[in-house]
């Protein structure tokens, strides 16, 4: 009897605690399962870009409270290479151009432009920019940076910004003390000369590589290296403290050359599990949070967050590639064989839902040259299975291959249907996981047959869905891992290049899409969507095209 | 035994010779560098050459495993590859948050681990017993990812009595729940380890002996039973530190502490190998220095171990 009791209470006891587990995951999980009616209608009603700022006169004041996933690498331009730093040194720096909401270049320490010829851009400069400890910003500060990103002694992965300037290849060899084609007319006027004409070069301009440093900083530190966390610009914000896995904070810089922001600052905290991001967020400890894709559907669903939700397609065009010079994808009618097998409607419409939609080229939505209807290869088992055969291929002997992918759930959970499909299509096709570091040199080598990767956009203009894609000078690390490798297409793409006539450009940049679509070089799956959360007091809010045009100017907190 | 404490501290240096030597090759075998993570996208291979060799990557394995090796020997222990810190003074930032994280946590788990494991044991197969078999059954079983965002959600975004995550000022209620989360994980251990021990003493024919002599009941446990049983959880428990100061990765990440662990995981993934070197050595360092403490220990609580 003493004994039947006992386990009548742990019975009790482990159903109390259980019951403590599930109340837990149950109230997250609540707004999700009506999600399925309401979905759509509150996608429609959360497609916007924007907060509300239409709710009185902005105020100044507030520390914006945000968040970064990871440390960061660097603070310097010459080395800020991924997106999260490209942010960072944006706010700190400011570039002589700047991009607005959709990404179209607009003036920043360039107050205006000229272009006497094609290969010529006479920038003017504002004349009320200073540097965060006084200095005043002038042309020969341009020039500095400029031929500093150039410079081999200091060692920047982005040289290629500003290969094209006339002069800048003599100055990398050292045969010359500065680069030719950038020319000081006086403080306040630069002059750059290019090469030949080089059409995407102004908005090249709004890259973190090309934003402007003080001379005086740099030169400060023997090795240049340990500038990387004392940066000293002309942004908006000043740099105030970074602490590793910690914090990064930075304030308003109150003489910023077009006003300062209305915020007082930025307290950045780091924090690398998402799901830690959320719930900062949810006790009221963030005032922003990117949306992991997993709760999307709870977060817009829910009255209380859902009106300050804002979501746009972002410039990631994620695609799988096919290795031109490696078995079996040598063959055209393989690549050809695989694009018909996806059915890339359903897949994307079911397992990215919320955060994707269909790809059907490289040119993405939102850059000049997209084009709307196009779809090359829309799901056909039966010629897929054809141009099997054809290339020899049989029940007996399937077209088998590896994709190789970087490890993680949300891969695995998009490709294993993708790999049912080829299967059934008469392929049989292997997936490989890899850690990223690794996959990411296995790739850039050409040793994948088929790997799984994304673009996203370094300046907005077509041209940088094309050329590092796809030119055969560009194979491997460039970012034609592919190999891919078409004398046609590297015409067209130079020719473009070179064209100033816009709708020629526009029309070249097309025909040059055709093509690697024709060639089925990789098979582009789905564009990503992001999904931004504010707190209510928090207006201005933007979502901005291009990765680092946001400097955080029209943001004010209301509280 | 101070001779004992000569040579067994003489044997570090095999050790950790070993370490570094399967630390740098597993290191050097694994594909990708920190070059991918430095250039990042669309960089030439020129550059990368270029970078490579800054690094003195492209040198042969023994040159570079012997050139990091006689910088340690010097006492440098380089800069990051990818933010250019120095490993030294990382370490000596993050490793105070990893040691306070596990000094708490391990709090947690002697106090509560003995405590429930005592009393479980002496009240073997009542209602309480199988309370507490019941929970520490669950909470072995429960990873500490589930865990910590439980708790993180009760604590810190229902109630709002605690700080989500990170170190903020760096006051001990940042501490509170990541010790708790860690601390409760291994008091499950304790706690079951403590109840077998104590089970296994009580029915020794000396705690028959001492109750029949009528000293009364709490007498018997502290002073006989729990003595005795001290001697096997005690050593667990110092190795128990060892676990929770190298092991509080997935705990440092989630709360967003920047301890030694996370940035540790950090400079794998980036292939920054001065400071995977300079932290796998840190770690090891300790571990060995643990694995001597319950050595030593051995040796005060159980009279009858002798060195020699």
């Amino acid at each position: 009897m003493v004994k039947r009791k006992n386990k009548i209470y742990t019975a009790l006891i482990l159903l109390l605690v259980l019951a403590l587990v599930f109340s837990g995951c149950g109230k997250s999980n609540e707004p999700s399962k009506e999600a399925g009616k309401t979905s759509t209608e509150s996608a429609e009603k959360a497609t916007t870009n924007e907060t509300e700022s239409s709710s009185g006169e902005p105020k100044y004041g507030g520390i914006f409270r945000s968040y970064l996933g990871n440390d960061l690498k660097t603070l310097d331009p010459a080395f800020a290479t991924a997106e999260r730093e490209g942010k960072m040194v944006s706010l700190l720096y400011d570039s002589l151009v700047k991009f607005d909401v959709n990404g179209k270049v607009i003036p920043s320490l360039a107050k205006s432009w000229e272009t006497p010829d094609d290969s010529t851009l006479i920038f003017h400069l504002v004349d009320n920019a200073k540097f965060h400890n006084g200095n005043p910003f002038t042309a020969q500060d341009v020039k500095y940076s400029f031929e500093r990103i150039l410079d081999p002694e200091v060692g920047s992965p982005r040289t290629w910004v500003f290969e094209k300037v006339k002069g800048a290849k003599d100055f990398m060899e050292g045969k010359s003390d500065s680069v030719e084609g950038i020319e000081v007319s006086d403080d306040y006027t630069v002059k750059i000369t290019l090469e030949q004409p080089f059409a995407p070069f102004l908005s090249m301009l709004g890259m973190p590589a090309a934003h402007i440093v003080d001379k005086n900083e740099i030169e400060k530190y023997p090795d240049q290296k340990d500038y990387a966390f004392n940066p000293v610009g002309t942004g908006p914000f000043k740099f105030v403290e970074y602490s590793n896995g910690d914090k990064f904070v930075i304030e308003a810089n109150e003489d910023y050359f077009s006003g300062r922001p209305y915020i007082d600052g930025v307290n950045y905290r780091i924090i690398q599990d998402e799901s830690t991001a959320v719930a900062e967020f949810e006790a009221g400890n963030l005032d922003e949070l990117d949306i992991p894709t997993a709760d999307i559907d709870r977060l817009k669903n829910n009255p209380a967050y859902a009106p300050y939700i804002l979501t746009s397609n972002t410039f990631w065009n994620f695609y799988i590639g096919l290795t031109f010079n490696k078995e079996p994808f040598n063959d055209i009618r393989v690549r050809k064989a695989f694009c018909y097998a996806i059915d890339r409607e359903a897949i994307i419409n079911t397992v990215k839902r919320n955060a994707g939609v269909v790809s059907n080229g490289p040119i993405p939505p939102g850059l000049d040259g997209y084009r709307e209807g196009l779809n090359p290869y829309p799901y056909n088992i039966d010629k897929a299975k054809e141009l099997l055969a054809e290339a020899g291929y049989s029940e007996e002997n399937p077209c088998s291959f590896e994709l190789w992918h970087s490890d993680s759930k949300t891969n695995v959970a998009l490709l294993e249907p993708i790999q049912a499909m080829l299967n059934q299509a008469g392929f049989k096709a292997k997936l490989v996981a890899m850690e990223w570091n690794s996959y990411k040199a296995a790739v850039r080598a050409g040793e994948a047959q088929a790997f799984y990767l994304s673009w996203g956009a370094d300046y907005p203009d077509a041209e940088n869905y094309l050329y590092p894609l796809f030119h055969s000078s560009m194979s491997g690390g460039g970012g034609n891992e592919t190999r891919y490798n078409n004398p046609e297409f590297d015409k067209i793409i130079e020719q473009a290049q070179r064209t100033s006539d816009y709708d020629e450009r526009i029309k070249l940049y097309q025909k040059a899409e055709d093509i690697t679509i024709e060639d089925a070089a990789r098979l582009w799956l789905y564009l990503s969507k992001e999904w931004l959360l504010y707190r209510p007091e928090v207006k201005g809010a933007k979502i901005y095209r291009i990765f680092n045009a946001d400097k955080l100017l029209d943001i004010w907190l209301d509280r | 035994m101070i001779k004992y404490l000569i040579r067994r501290i003489i044997m570090l240096i095999p050790v950790m010779i070993g370490v570094s030597l399967v630390t740098f090759s597993l290191i050097y075998i694994v594909p990708g560098d920190a070059v991918e993570v430095i250039v990042g996208e669309r960089a030439s291979e020129e550059i990368r050459e270029k970078a490579i060799e800054e690094l003195g990557l492209n040198k042969p394995f023994h040159q570079q495993y012997l050139s990091y090796m006689s910088n340690v020997l010097k006492g440098n222990l380089g800069k990051s590859y990818i933010n250019n810190k120095s490993i030294k003074e990382s370490i000596m930032e993050r490793f105070p948050i990893t040691f306070k994280l596990t000094l708490y946590s391990f709090a947690i788990s002697v106090i509560v681990g003995i405590f429930v494991g005592v009393v479980s044991a002496v009240k073997q197969n009542t209602v309480i017993d199988s309370i507490v078999r019941g929970t520490t059954l669950l909470g072995v079983s429960t990873p500490v990812m589930f865990s910590s965002l439980l708790i993180i959600y009760i604590f810190g975004v229902w109630l709002k009595v605690m700080p989500v995550s990170g170190i903020g000022d760096g006051s001990i209620k940042y501490f509170l729940l990541p010790s708790l989360v860690l601390g409760l994980n291994s008091a499950v251990f304790t706690a079951r380890l403590t109840r077998s021990c104590m089970l296994e003493v009580i029915r020794q024919d000396y705690i028959r002996t001492a109750r029949s002599k009528g000293i009364a009941e709490k007498i018997v446990i502290f002073k006989h039973a729990m003595r005795n049983a001290m001697i096997p959880i005690s050593t667990n428990l110092i190795m128990s530190f060892g676990y929770l100061l190298t092991g509080s990765v997935i705990t440092e990440t989630i709360f967003g502490l920047p301890g030694l662990g996370s940035e540790t995981v950090r400079a794998v993934f980036q292939r920054d190998i001065p400071a995977v070197m300079g932290y796998f050595l840190f770690q090891a360092v300790i571990f060995v220095t643990f694995n001597l403490l319950v050595d030593i220990s051995y040796a005060l609580i159980n009279p009858r171990i002798r060195f020699n």
